[in-house]
C-alpha cells in the first residue's frame, strides 16, 4: 500500500470511502454466513430468517461499490495502483455478494432441515464452517491491510476445506446410499456443505484480487 | 476479474430476479462515510449568481456572431467548468463576464444580458471597473507584475486607495494563504515576484485576484503552462478556494474538470451544447455530441 | 552501396555557396568595424599629441614671461569691471540727483554748439565787426557795420533757434518744464564771442558741482587709482611679446634656413637665389633660447610691481572713502552696494595675483598633468591671438552642457507624454494622425530649423522678455537674440522625435499580459499606465532619453547659428537667468574654427581634442543606454 497521499485530498478520501464500503459489506458477509450457520447449528429459526432478510443489505452495498468505483474512475482517472484497487475492489464486492448469496442458500437449506427433525449429522458442519470462515476472515484481512503472503496463504487452507468437504460429503453419500435416516435432511446437508466449500472458493478468488492490486500479478486459474 | 455477474452460479441457488437497473449515478459524487453513501441524495440547487441569458456576441460588430443563444446559469459556492474544442467561445464567453472584451474597439453584445447578483452589467450605469473589482481573473500565462511579491499581491487594494501598511500587509498574508503560497514566501517578499517558479507565480495570480476578496473569480485554463504537479496543487487549492469564491474555469483538459467542477457547460461553434452536473455530463450526458466530445470521439 | 547523408552544396571555385554567402555578410560586419576602429585610431592620434604640445606651449608661455605680465594684466582686468560699475553709478545718480542741471548744462552745450556750428559766419562776422569797433569807436560806418553783423546774428540764432530739436538737446528728458524756453531766450542774451554762458546756467554749473563734486572726485580717483599699474603692464606686455616671437622663431629657425637653402638649389633666376641664400645666412641658429638672459628685465620689475601694487591699493582705499555714503538715487545704491559686496573678493584676487607675480620664476618646471588640467579646467578659449592661444574646454563645455539640459527639459516631458499619450491612451485615429507628426520633425534640415531660431524665435524672445509683467523673471529683458535659451528650445525640438521613437518601442514591448492583468484587477487605464506599464518601460525610457542627450549635445549646425558663439563661461550670477545669455559649444567651435587653423598645428590638435571628448561622450551615453536596456530587459 501506498503511504504517500494523493495532492488531491478528495481522491484519497474517495479511496478511503471505497475501501470502509469494501470492508463494511465484508463484515456484513461474515455476520451472514456466521448466522445462518449458527442458526443451522443451534435450531433458531428466527436466526435463519433474518440472515434471509439482511441479504438485502449486501446486495445495495454492491451497488453502492459499483457506483462509487465508476465516479472515483470517472472523476480521478486513477492509474497504477489505485486502478488496481478500484476495480479489485468491485470484483472483491462481487465474490463478498456471492457468499452471501451462499449463506442465504444455507439458511434456506438450514429452515428445511430443522423443519424435518433433529439430525445429529448436522454437527458435521462445523468443522468444515470453522475453516470456511477462518479463510474468509483471512480473505477480508488481506485486503484491508494488503498483505500478500496472507493472500497467498488461503491456496493452502482452501485445499484442506476441500479434501475435508470431499470426505463429509463421502460420508453422507454412503448414508444417503444406505437409506439412513432421513434422506431429504441428508441431502440438503449435503448442499450446505457445498456451498461452505464455494465459500471457501470464493475467499480464495478475493485473496487473488488482493495479489493483483499489490502486485499487479494475475493468479487465478492456476 | 470480469465485472459481470456469473449467471451460471447464481442459478444454482435461487436467483433473486429482480431486475437490477444499471447504476445509476447520483447528482453528488457521494464522498462521505459509508453509512451516510446509501442512496443517491444531491445536494439542493445552489443559489445562482450569474445568470446568462439569451446573449449573443460578436468580435466584428455585428457581422458574425461568435457565441449564439446562451443560456445559462452559474450557482454560487461551486465551481463551474465551460469546455469544448478549440474555437468554441468558452474563453470569450468568460471574458464577457467581467467585460474584458470592452477592451477590443469592435466587439459587441449583440443581444441578451448577463446579470450578476441580479444586475445586468451591461446597463448604462455600471462601472466596468467596478465590475472587475467584484469579478476577478486569473489567465492561462501567468503573468505577475516585474514587481515584488508583496507589490503583486497588494495591488489590487493599492488602486483602490488603500495606503495603510498594516492593511494592506494583512491583506497580503491572508490572500498569500489563501492560495497556499504563504509558506514559500514569507520571508521573501520584497523579492522580485518573476524570480519565482511558473506554479509559484500561477498561485501568485490567484492570490493577487483574491485580495481584494471578489465574489467570483473567472480562471482561463490557469493550468495549461503548468507541469503536472503544478496542476495539481493549483487544482487542490480551486477545490479550497470555492468555499469563499464562486469560480468559472474554462479548461481543455477534461480530466481537469471532473476533477475540480461540480457543473460543466459543454460548448460548441459557439453555442452551448449541454449543461449539468459534471458526473452527469462526463457519466451520462444527454447530448450525443457531449458524449463524442468528452469520449474522444470529435473530429 | 550508396552513401547515405552526402553533402550537396555546389562548390564553387573551392568555395560552397553557403560559405560564400556567410563570408559576404560577415566580411561586411567586419568592415565596418574596421572603418570604426581606424575613426578612433586616426582621432585618439591626433588628440592625444595635443597635450605634449600644449605642454611646450604653457612652457612657453611661462619662460617668456607672459604669465608674468598676465599676472598683472588680471589685476588690471578686475579693476576695470569694477570701474565700468562705478561708472554706472555715478551717472545713475548724476541722472538721479542732479538731472535737472545736468539736462540744463547739456542743453546749453547743444544749443551753444548748434549757434556755433550754423552761425560760424554770422559769428565770425560780429566779431570782426566788434573788433574793429574797438579801434575806431566813432565811425558811424564801422558802428553800423557792427550793428548790422549784430542783427544779422540776432536773426540767424532766431532760425537756428527754431529749428532747434528740443528732443536732440534734452535726449534723458531731464529739462523740467519751461526750462527749454527759459534756455532759448537765454540765447537771445548769449554772446557767442565771449562765451559766457547765461546766469542761470552758471547757477546749474554750480549747483551740479555742488552735488556731484565728491563722487566725481571719487570716480575719477577710482579711474586713476590702476593708472600706474597698467603702465607698468604695457610695458613689460611689450617685451614678453619681443621675446615670445624670438623664441618661436628660433624653434623654427633650422626648417626655415634649410627650405630657404633648398629653394635657393631650386631657383633659376640667380638673383633670386642669392636673396635666398643671404637670408638663410641671416638666420642664427642658437642651440638653447637665452630665457634667463632675456626675462631679467621681468625680475627687475618685480619690486616696482609690488610698490606700484601697495599704492593702488591706497588710492583705492582713499576712491572709496570719498564715495557717497548714501547716494539717492537706488540704482546708485544697487550699483554702489554690489562694488562693496565684491570688493573683497577683488581684493583677494588682486593679492591672489601679487603674490603669483611676486614668485613668479620663468624655470618653475610645467607639471605634465598641468596641461591636462589647463584644458579640462581652462576658463579661456582664445585662438588666432597674437598674445597667447588658450586652449580651455570649460567654456566650451560649459555651454553645449547648459544647452543640452535645457533641450532635455524640454524635450523629455513633452516626448515621454506623447509616447505614453500616443501607446496607451489615444484612439485609433488620433495613432495615425499624432505619430507621423511628430516624427516628421526629424525631417526639418537642422540648418532651417536654425535659420528659423534667429529670424523667428530669437526675435521673438527677446520681444516677449521685454513684456513688462514678466520682468520679474530671471535674465528677462533679454539683450541678445542669439542665446542658451534659444539654442536650447530648438535643440529640445529636434530631440523630440528621437526619444519620442525610442519611448514609444519601449512601451510596446511592455507585454500585453501586464495591462490585461491590471485592468482585471479594476485598474482603471490611468492607473493602468502609471502604476505598471511606464515603470516596466523605465528602462527603455530612460535608455531613449540618454539617446536624445548624446544627439543633442552632438548637434552642430543649430547651435553655431543660434548659441551667440561668445566664447566665454557664461554670467551664473542671476542664476536661472544664465539661459538668457549667449555661449559656445564643443560641436560649434570645431564648425567654426576648423577652416582656419593650420594642419599639424596646437590649435588643430586641440579641435581634435574637442572632437574626441565629444566622441567619448557620446560613446558613453550610447553604451550606458545599451547596458539599461540589456540589463533591465523583462525576459
Amino acid at each position: 500500500m501506498n503511504q504517500n497521499r494523493h495532492t488531491l485530498r478528495a481522491f484519497d478520501a474517495s479511496l478511503d470511502s471505497l475501501r470502509s464500503e469494501v470492508l463494511g459489506m465484508g463484515a456484513a458477509v461474515t455476520m451472514n454466513l456466521e448466522r445462518a450457520v449458527h442458526g443451522l447449528l443451534m435450531e433458531n429459526m428466527d436466526e435463519c430468517n433474518s440472515v434471509i432478510a439482511d441479504d438485502e443489505t449486501v446486495d445495495q452495498y454492491e451497488k453502492d461499490i459499483d457506483v462509487m468505483a465508476m465516479s472515483l474512475m470517472v472523476r480521478f482517472n486513477p492509474v497504477a495502483t489505485d486502478l488496481r484497487m478500484v476495480i479489485s475492489s468491485m470484483n472483491v464486492a462481487r465474490s463478498l455478494e456471492r457468499i452471501s448469496d451462499h449463506a442465504v442458500n444455507i439458511a434456506r437449506r438450514a429452515r428445511k432441515i430443522l423443519r424435518a427433525g433433529e439430525n445429529e449429522k448436522v454437527k458435521m458442519v462445523e468443522p468444515l464452517y470453522t475453516m470456511a470462515a477462518l479463510e474468509l476472515r483471512d480473505a477480508i484481512t488481506a485486503y484491508a491491510d494488503g498483505s500478500v503472503e496472507r493472500a497467498l496463504g488461503l491456496h493452502d487452507k482452501d485445499a484442506e476445506l476441500d479434501r475435508a468437504q470431499k470426505k463429509l460429503a463421502k460420508g453422507i453419500s454412503k448414508l444417503i446410499e444406505g437409506q439412513e435416516g432421513n434422506v431429504v435432511q441428508l441431502i440438503h446437508l449435503l448442499f450446505v456443505l457445498r456451498s461452505l466449500e464455494r465459500v471457501g472458493d470464493l475467499a480464495v478468488n478475493i485473496g487473488e484480487e488482493v495479489v493483483f492490486i499489490e502486485s499487479a500479478e494475475d493468479i487465478r486459474h492456476q | 476479474m470480469s465485472f459481470v455477474p456469473q449467471l451460471n452460479e447464481r442459478s444454482m441457488n435461487e436467483i433473486n430476479f429482480d431486475a437490477t437497473p444499471e447504476p445509476a449515478l447520483p447528482a453528488e459524487i457521494p464522498v462521505m462515510s459509508p453509512a451516510k453513501s446509501r442512496g443517491t441524495e444531491g445536494k439542493e440547487a445552489a443559489k445562482s449568481l450569474i445568470e446568462i441569458e439569451d446573449l449573443g456576441f460578436s468580435y466584428d460588430l455585428g457581422q458574425t456572431e461568435t457565441l449564439r443563444n446562451i443560456t445559462l446559469s452559474i450557482p454560487k459556492g461551486q465551481v463551474t467548468s465551460f469546455i469544448g474544442p478549440s474555437g468554441c467561445g468558452k474563453s470569450t464567453l468568460l471574458r464577457c463576464l467581467n467585460r474584458m472584451n470592452d477592451l477590443i474597439d469592435t466587439a459587441k453584445v449583440t443581444r441578451g444580458k448577463i446579470k450578476i447578483m441580479g444586475q445586468d452589467i451591461h446597463a448604462a450605469d455600471v462601472d466596468p471597473i467596478e465590475l472587475r473589482k467584484r469579478v476577478g481573473m486569473v489567465f492561462q500565462k501567468y503573468n505577475p507584475f516585474p514587481k515584488s511579491i508583496f507589490e503583486n499581491a497588494a495591488y489590487g487594494m493599492r488602486i483602490q486607495g488603500v495606503k495603510s501598511q498594516k492593511v494592506l500587509a494583512e491583506a497580503v498574508e491572508r490572500a498569500l494563504k489563501q492560495s497556499a503560497l504563504w509558506d514559500e514566501v514569507k520571508d521573501r517578499l520584497n523579492s522580485s515576484a518573476l524570480g519565482l517558479s511558473g506554479g509559484q507565480q500561477q498561485r501568485l495570480c490567484i492570490a493577487r485576484a483574491i485580495a481584494v476578496q471578489p465574489e467570483i473569480i473567472l480562471m482561463d485554463e490557469p493550468c495549461s503552462a503548468l507541469d503536472p504537479i503544478a496542476t495539481a496543487r493549483i487544482e487542490e487549492l480551486i477545490t479550497d478556494l470555492k468555499e469563499n469564491y464562486t469560480i468559472v474555469i474554462v479548461t481543455h483538459n477534461m480530466q481537469q474538470a471532473t476533477r475540480v467542477s461540480a457543473r460543466t457547460a459543454f460548448f460548441y461553434l459557439g453555442e452551448l451544447i449541454e449543461v449539468g452536473p459534471t458526473t452527469k455530463i462526463f457519466g451520462n450526458p444527454s447530448k450525443k455530441q457531449t458524449e463524442d466530445y468528452v469520449s474522444g470521439r470529435f473530429g | 552501396m550508396a552513401k547515405q547523408f552526402e553533402k550537396r552544396d555546389r562548390r564553387f571555385l573551392g568555395i560552397g555557396v553557403q560559405s560564400a554567402i556567410k563570408g559576404f555578410f560577415g566580411g561586411n560586419a567586419l568592415l565596418s568595424i574596421a572603418i570604426l576602429l581606424l575613426i578612433c585610431v586616426f582621432l585618439g592620434k591626433e588628440a592625444f599629441l595635443f597635450f605634449p604640445d600644449h605642454h611646450k606651449g604653457l612652457q612657453l608661455y611661462r619662460k617668456s614671461g607672459q604669465e608674468y605680465v598676465d599676472g598683472m594684466k588680471r589685476q588690471v582686468e578686475d579693476h576695470a569691471d569694477l570701474n565700468s560699475l562705478m561708472a554706472q553709478a555715478y551717472f545713475a545718480e548724476k541722472a538721479d540727483i542732479a538731472g535737472r542741471e545736468w539736462g540744463v548744462v547739456d542743453a546749453f552745450g547743444y544749443l551753444v554748439d548748434l549757434a556755433e556750428d550754423e552761425g560760424e559766419d554770422e559769428i565770425d562776422a560780429w566779431a570782426d565787426a566788434r573788433e574793429e569797433l574797438e579801434d575806431a569807436e566813432e565811425d558811424a560806418e564801422v558802428k553800423r557795420a557792427e550793428s548790422e553783423a549784430r542783427a544779422a546774428w540776432g536773426e540767424k540764432l532766431g532760425e537756428i533757434l527754431a529749428k532747434a530739436d528740443r528732443a536732440e538737446a534734452d535726449r534723458f528728458g531731464r529739462l523740467e518744464a519751461g526750462e527749454w524756453e527759459r534756455l532759448k531766450a537765454s540765447m537771445a542774451e548769449w554772446d557767442p564771442v565771449e562765451e559766457e554762458p547765461p546766469a542761470f546756467v552758471v547757477q546749474a554749473e554750480k549747483d551740479l558741482k555742488a552735488k556731484m563734486g565728491t563722487f566725481e572726485a571719487a570716480r575719477n580717483a577710482f579711474a586713476a587709482a590702476v593708472g600706474p599699474l597698467n603702465d607698468l603692464k604695457e610695458t613689460l606686455r611689450g617685451k614678453a611679446m619681443v621675446v615670445k616671437e624670438e623664441a618661436e622663431a628660433d624653434l623654427t629657425a633650422v626648417a626655415r634656413k634649410k627650405a630657404l637653402v633648398e629653394g635657393a638649389a631650386a631657383s633659376t633666376n640667380s638673383e633670386d637665389r642669392q636673396r635666398r641664400l643671404d637670408e638663410a645666412a641671416a638666420i642664427v641658429i642658437r642651440e638653447k633660447f637665452p630665457f634667463a638672459e632675456r626675462t631679467e628685465v621681468f625680475y627687475e620689475s618685480k619690486p616696482e610691481h609690488a610698490r606700484l601694487a601697495a599704492e593702488y591699493l591706497v588710492a583705492l582705499k582713499a576712491a572709496m572713502e570719498l564715495v557717497p555714503r548714501a547716494p539717492g538715487s537706488k540704482e546708485a545704491e544697487a550699483r554702489l552696494t554690489q562694488i562693496r559686496s565684491e570688493l573683497p573678493d577683488v581684493l583677494q584676487d588682486f593679492s591672489r595675483n601679487s603674490v603669483m607675480v611676486q614668485e613668479w620664476r620663468h624655470d618653475k618646471p610645467y607639471g605634465w598633468w598641468r596641461s591636462i588640467s589647463a584644458f579640462f579646467f581652462g576658463k579661456d578659449w582664445v585662438t588666432n591671438s597674437s598674445w597667447h592661444d588658450f586652449f580651455g574646454l570649460l567654456p566650451l563645455f560649459t555651454g553645449s552642457l547648459l544647452i543640452s539640459v535645457i533641450a532635455l527639459m524640454v524635450a523629455v516631458p513633452f516626448a515621454v507624454s506623447a509616447a505614453i499619450y500616443v501607446n496607451q491612451l489615444a484612439r485609433r485615429w488620433e495613432q495615425t494622425i499624432i505619430k507621423p507628426a511628430i516624427e516628421f520633425v526629424q525631417a526639418i534640415p537642422s540648418v532651417v530649423l536654425g535659420f528659423f531660431g534667429i529670424m523667428v524665435l530669437g526675435t521673438f524672445l527677446r520681444e516677449l522678455s521685454q513684456v513688462e509683467a514678466l520682468s520679474w523673471v530671471p535674465g528677462f529683458p533679454m539683450a541678445e537674440r542669439l542665446n542658451i535659451l534659444n539654442a536650447g528650445l530648438l535643440l529640445g525640438l529636434m530631440a523630440v522625435p528621437t526619444i519620442f521613437t525610442l519611448c514609444e518601442d519601449a512601451l510596446n514591448n511592455v507585454p500585453r499580459a501586464f495591462g490585461e492583468a491590471s485592468l482585471a484587477l479594476g485598474a482603471s487605464k490611468l492607473q493602468t499606465v502609471w502604476r505598471v506599464i511606464a515603470p516596466a518601460a523605465a528602462s527603455g525610457i530612460l535608455a531613449a532619453v540618454l539617446l536624445g542627450f548624446g544627439r543633442v549635445i552632438g548637434e552642430t549646425m543649430v547651435v553655431l547659428l543660434v548659441a551667440g558663439n561668445k566664447i566665454a563661461i557664461p554670467d551664473f550670477s542671476e542664476g536661472i537667468g544664465v539661459i538668457t545669455q549667449p555661449a559656445h559649444t564643443m560641436t560649434g567651435i570645431i564648425a567654426q574654427e576648423t577652416g582656419e587653423v593650420d594642419k599639424g598645428s596646437l590649435h588643430w590638435r586641440a579641435l581634435f581634442m574637442v572632437g574626441l571628448i565629444l566622441f567619448v561622450i557620446s560613446l558613453f551615453l550610447n553604451w550606458t543606454a545599451q547596458r539599461i536596456i540589456h540589463r533591465f530587459r523583462i525576459a
